[in-house]
Order: C-alpha cells, then structure tokens, then sequence
C-alpha cells in the first residue's frame, strides 16, 4: 500500500498509510478499535477503495478476479447466510472462487471441531468464527488476510488457530492479520505494524520490539543499596528503593543493571518479561489523551 | 442450485417464493370460482355498478367501456386491472432491494465478494434471478388461469393470457430493476423500499386516474402501469410497443446498476452499524 488514504464519516478510516507485507513473512497488524485496521484490510480485498493511493496485492491490483481467487480473508464481523448449512455454504464459495477446496475444507472443520452439516444460524459465535477461517483457507491462498481471527474463539481453539498460522508460514503462505490483542501478535508475528487513529505509527520486527520494550525487576539484597546506583544506568527508569528491595523498568539491555544489581548480595530477584504491553500503551496513550 | 450467484439466490427465495405462488395462484382461483356467479346474476351487479363512480371503478382497474360480464372484462376488473400488477410489482420491489442492498446490510456480501466475484457478475445475476422468479409468478397465474377455464368456464384465448402474463412479468422486472438500481446504487435496503414503493404507488394512481383529470391525462404514458395495460393485452393480445418500453427501461436500470456499483465501497453502512459495539468492546 503506497499513500493510501480512505475516510468516511469522523475520524474513521486511514490517512497516507505506507506499508509493505514480505512475501511469506506473518505480519501482525495492531491497534486499538477503531484505529483503522478494518478499513485497511477490507481495501486489501476490494471491498472499499483508497480515495488516494495504490493498493497491490500479490503483484497485481485486488480489483483483479485472478489476484482476489489466491486470497483467503476473513472478515472482522463476519456474517454468513443462516439458513444454509455450513458445508452448503463453503461449497457456495468455493464455487464462486471456480476453485473447490472441499478436502481441505473438511480437514480443517475436523481440526478445529466444526460440524458442517449443521445450519449456520444454529452455530455458536466462535463456530461461525471457525467456519469463517475454514472458508479462508480452502483453497490453499496465498496470502491470508484475517481481521481478528481469535475473537469469539475459546482459548483451547485460538491455540489451534496459532497453530494453524505456523504451518501457514511454513508453507510459504503470507498472512497479514490485524488485532488489538498482543499476546497473539507476540505469539505468531514475524513483523509488526501498530495503527492509531488511522496512522501508522510503528513497523517493526518484532524482535527490534521487543529491544524497547520495558521489563520489570523487584531485586531483594541482603544490604540496602543506594538508589543512585541506579536510576542513572542506560535503560533503567523509575527505579525505586524501598529498604532493602529495588523495583526499576528497564527498556532495552540489562547488562549495565545486572553488573550493578551484582556489586551486592542478592537475596532473591524477579523480572517480569519483556512486557510489550507496556509499550503499546505508549503507543495508544495518544488516543486516549 | 449452489453453483453461482443467480441459483443461489433463487434457492435463498424458493420458501418466500413459494407462498407467493400459492397467494396469486389461490386469489385467481377463487376469483375464477366467483364467475359464474357474476355471469348468472349480471343484471343485479350492472345495477350495483352504476352506483360505484367512474373514478373508482379507474382505481380498481375497470375502464368505462369494459365489458365486465365475459371472461375477459371479468378477470380483467377483478384481477389484471390491480392485484395481479401489485403482486408482481411489490414482489419485484423487495427481490430488488434484497438483491444487493440486503447482501449489504446483512453484512454477507464481504465474503461473497472477496471471492473471484465480480461486481458486475454479482449484480447482473442478482438480476437474472429476479427475472426467474417473476417468470415463475407468472407461470403461477397461467396455471391458475388455465384450472379456471376448464372449472369455471372463464374462456380466454391462450396467446391473450400468456400476452397478459407477459406484462405482469415486465411490469414486475421494471420495478424489480428500479429497485436493484436504488439498492444497488446506495445499499440501503429500506431506503430502497419506501422510494420504489412510492415511485409504484404514485405512477399506479396517475395511471388509474388519468382517464378523469385531464390534467393527469398527458402524464400516463410516464407510468409503468399505462404500458402494463393501455393496450389491454388480455383481450387483444401483445402489443409489442408496450413491452419493448418496460423491457427496455428493465435493461436501463439493470445498467444503471452495474456502473453504480462499479466504484462504490461495499458495505459500509453494515460497518457503521459496527461501530459502536467495537467500542463498548474496547471500553
């Protein structure tokens, strides 16, 4: 996507957006609701288009039926045709896409549990969620747009569709999948892209994330140490001595803390992982403001 | 049925399609039953007729010169002067409406459409069902017209019916199409309703009193109606005219909505409906 601009109403959409998704990479897309991550996907298969700027998928335009037939996408809030039963309406797709996929349908369905023969509308919330990654991935695309695949879903199947992404990945298929959760994001994504009010304020792999994001150390010793010992090292901040326990955050490495934490007796010592939760709040904070 | 667009479609109808059939089919016939009736008793109901005035008989579809005692005049005043055009237009309104603007609003045309799809083949198919299923109306009341005339004895030449039944047809894919271009052009399913029903019942009055007000009398030929039957098919047969300007203004419509949807964005007003659920989850 190159300069891509879409509005409609208030402060909806996305403004001079710029972003690039490698081929075969999984490229987790975040933000808060709202931000504009369904606007940007749902420009990715043609529904909406930019009122400025180019969008190319896979080398071609999404306005192109060809491109369209090797991309699996699910909706953020996806409906289907209630009365149909599920297996029905995949055959109804996967014959609009002149391109079956009934075996990896059913193979699919049976991994993540999904009755076809049942009647869509009889479907809980996270069924219709499954058939509507069953429907993405029929036909074996490749690339893969999902707008909050894991919502609705309970946590036993999320960790089957993360599953899922990893053999998407290995096989080479690109997937692009937006979500507010981090978690998800940590657990899958190769790169990240963080949205905010229509902007994109962040890309980065997610390792280089991970270098700025904050960890946490409660450090008990066996003396009381001097706070200035600490809260001036690189990367340390809000250091806090109370008696003989440190609390500090630190942002990037943790050598200069630990040499430091080291000149003591130490007691005991916990760090809270790299809380990239932290840092997002940083991102989003703007949005609240 | 579940090969493309305009199957699935007739498929997703064939229940509510199915009760229409059986409501036009049922009317006729017992419109039919009632015949012999009003033929044994015509001296009383031409007494009761002079009492109606002119204009309402107009509105029930009985022009003045209608002979309304044989099989023609009768199933003309009693079913092709207004139920018969209402039923196939208001049925076309609502397939109209539903065929992309309800895909739209139900928030089902996301997936549909991010499939090899194209805008043009979705809504030129969404048309062609249509089409179908106002031929199978149409059919509905041949059937019912042919069970008529061997119960009833209402004798009307074949090729005036089918000619009759023709324009029933037309006149129902002229509103359809009128309604697929609306729905088509803005999304919104109800909003297509009210303007479609208000096109039809406002063009169904000036047509019906046109014969009266002079002042209306220029303007029938701007009606749909006036083409479904100034000519009155049901006694002298086709007139060709007549079924080229509704046919052919279908076909208008039927353009107007493929370029319309050509540049538009898809379901945006299913995503504004969205919004504020998003937002509680977020809150």
């Amino acid at each position: 996507m190159a300069g891509v601009t879409k509005s409609y109403g208030k402060a909806r959409g996305v403004l001079d957006l710029d972003l690039e998704v490698r081929p075969g990479e999984v490229f987790g897309y975040l933000g808060p609701n709202g931000a504009g991550k369904t606007t940007t996907i749902r420009m990715l298969v043609d529904l909406i288009r930019p009122q400025k700027g180019t969008v190319e998928v896979l080398g071609g335009s999404p306005r192109d039926p060809a491109i369209r037939r090797k991309v699996g996408y699910l909706p953020g809030e996806v409906e289907f045709y209630s009365r149909m039963s599920a297996r029905d309406f995949l055959t109804y797709i996967g014959n609009l896409r002149g391109k079956g996929g009934d075996a990896l349908a059913g193979k699919l369905s049976e991994r993540l549990d999904l009755d076809l023969s049942r009647r869509i509308g009889d479907l809980s919330k996270g069924n219709r969620q499954k058939l509507g990654l069953v429907q993405a991935l029929m036909h074996s695309p490749e690339l893969v747009v999902l707008d909050e695949p894991t919502s609705g879903l309970d946590p036993l199947v999320q960790q089957e569709v993360y599953r899922l992404l990893d053999e998407l990945k290995a096989d080479g298929v690109t997937v692009f999948f937006s979500s507010h959760v981090l978690s998800e994001v940590e657990r899958v994504a190769d790169r990240v892209g963080i949205i905010r009010e229509g902007r994109l304020v962040e890309v980065e792999e997610l390792e280089a994330l991970r270098q700025k994001a904050v960890r946490t150390f409660e450090v008990v010793f066996e003396d009381v140490p001097h706070i200035a010992e600490f809260e001036r090292l690189d990367g340390v901040r809000m250091a806090d001595v109370h008696g003989n326990v440190l609390h500090c955050q630190v942002i990037g490495a943790i050598d200069e803390l630990l040499k430091a934490v080291a000149k003591h007796r130490v007691r005991d010592l916990v760090s809270h992982g790299a809380d990239l939760e932290a840092l997002f709040l940083d991102y989003y904070r703007g949005e609240e403001d | 049925m579940l090969n493309n667009v305009a199957l699935k479609t007739l498929r997703d109808r064939r229940r509510s399609l199915f009760w229409w059939v059986v409501g036009i089919f049922g009317y006729l016939l017992g419109i039919g039953a009632f015949y012999p009736i009003v033929r044994d008793n015509q001296g009383q109901f031409e007494a009761l007729l002079e009492t109606y005035p002119d204009e309402f008989l107009a509105i029930m579809g009985v022009g003045s010169e209608e002979n309304l005692f044989d099989p023609i005049g009768f199933m003309q005043a009693e079913a092709f002067g207004w139920v018969v055009p209402l039923v196939f237009a208001i049925y076309g309104t609502v397939q109209g409406a539903r065929a992309v603007a309800g895909e739209e609003e139900d928030g089902t045309i996301d997936l549909v459409m991010a499939t090899s799809l194209t805008r043009f083949g979705l809504v030129w198919q969404k048309w062609l069902a249509l089409v179908l299923a106002e031929l199978v109306l149409g059919l509905a009341v041949f059937a019912s017209l042919a069970v008529d005339s061997v119960l009833f004895g209402v004798e009307i030449p074949v090729g005036n019916i089918a000619a009759a039944v023709l324009m029933a047809v037309l006149l129902g894919v002229f509103f359809g199409s009128l309604a697929l271009a609306v729905g088509t052009g803005t999304g919104l399913r109800g909003l297509t309703v009210g303007v479609v029903t208000f096109v039809a019942a406002g063009t169904y009055l000036l047509n019906s009193l046109g014969g009266f007000v002079e002042l209306l009398d220029a303007m029938q030929p701007i009606s749909p109606f006036y083409y479904y039957d100034a000519s009155n098919p049901l006694r002298h047969g086709l007139d060709a005219e007549h079924a080229l300007v509704l046919g052919g203004l279908a076909v208008v419509f039927l353009v107007i909505g493929l370029l319309s949807v050509r540049r538009r964005d898809l379901g945006v007003g299913g995503i504004r409906l969205a919004v504020p659920t998003m937002r509680k989850a977020a809150g």
